[in-house]
């Protein structure tokens, strides 16, 4: 393994391990949701399901890139728990559940980086947060509108 | 919602599996195959058990559990 001339502090090191963890969970949680919406029909959820699938591998890979920049070693071998819905709404609303645990470990992590004096993790912890809150904000409306015209009126929509 | 990865196995069939006489993470596995594999829904599969003791323990305070025994009428929801 290569040495870095930049020594990450350990605590920023685990932070960005847990916060890897919650990325890896997410991918796969989201993938299966996108091809689920394929195999029901609902072509417009499928594409951009699997969009924030993949948005979340590029957080995972530039989560790696820094723990190894940082002399760390990338843990991608803990995962969290993925449960899988069985509907759309219940996609929808455990999509969120996960989101909802992402955005305090971001902050938090946030928090610990500048504690630390390490900005240009908490640059890319930020770039992060903000995806993931324009992912809830998406998942938000999604519940709003099911609520607002119909679940079945929704899911036309979205074939 | 899908709890157990491993084999497919929904919260419904958890709760039915419950209801039928699951009263720890053992008989729900012998039951329904849901927590036997990896172990990564045990949390999530002890909360449907405690859901059902809290519900139990509301309706009937002087009840007691009986354990390991799963009713043979149990069939997968």
């Amino acid at each position: 393994m290569g040495s870095s001339s930049v020594q990450g502090h350990p605590a920023v090191i685990d932070a960005l391990n847990t916060v890897l963890t919650g990325e890896l969970t997410s991918i796969n949680q989201y993938f299966v949701h996108a091809e689920l919406c394929e195999h029901w029909g609902f072509d417009k959820l499928h594409g951009k399901i699997r969009k924030e699938s993949i948005d979340e591998m590029k957080h995972a890979e530039s989560l790696v890139e820094r723990v190894l920049f940082l002399g760390g070693m990338p843990n991608v071998q803990r995962l969290g728990k993925v449960t899988i819905g069985e509907t759309v709404p219940e996609i929808l609303e455990l999509d969120r559940v996960l989101e909802n645990e992402a955005i305090p470990r971001l902050r938090d992590a946030i928090a610990l980086c500048h504690t630390h004096g390490d900005h240009g993790t908490r640059t890319l912890l930020e770039s992060i947060l903000r995806s993931e809150e324009e992912h809830i904000d998406w998942i938000d409306a999604q519940l709003e509108l099911i609520a607002r015209v119909g679940l079945e009126n929704y899911l036309a929509s979205r074939i | 919602m899908i709890v157990c990865i491993c084999n497919g196995i929904s919260d419904r069939t958890i709760r039915a599996a419950v209801r039928c006489g699951a009263r720890d993470l053992g008989d729900v596995a012998r039951a329904c195959e849901a927590g036997g594999d990896c172990g990564s829904c045990h949390d999530q599969i002890r909360g449907i058990i405690g859901d059902a003791d809290r519900a139990t323990e509301g309706r009937s305070s002087s009840e007691h559990h009986t354990h390991g025994a799963v009713s043979e009428s149990f069939t997968s929801v």
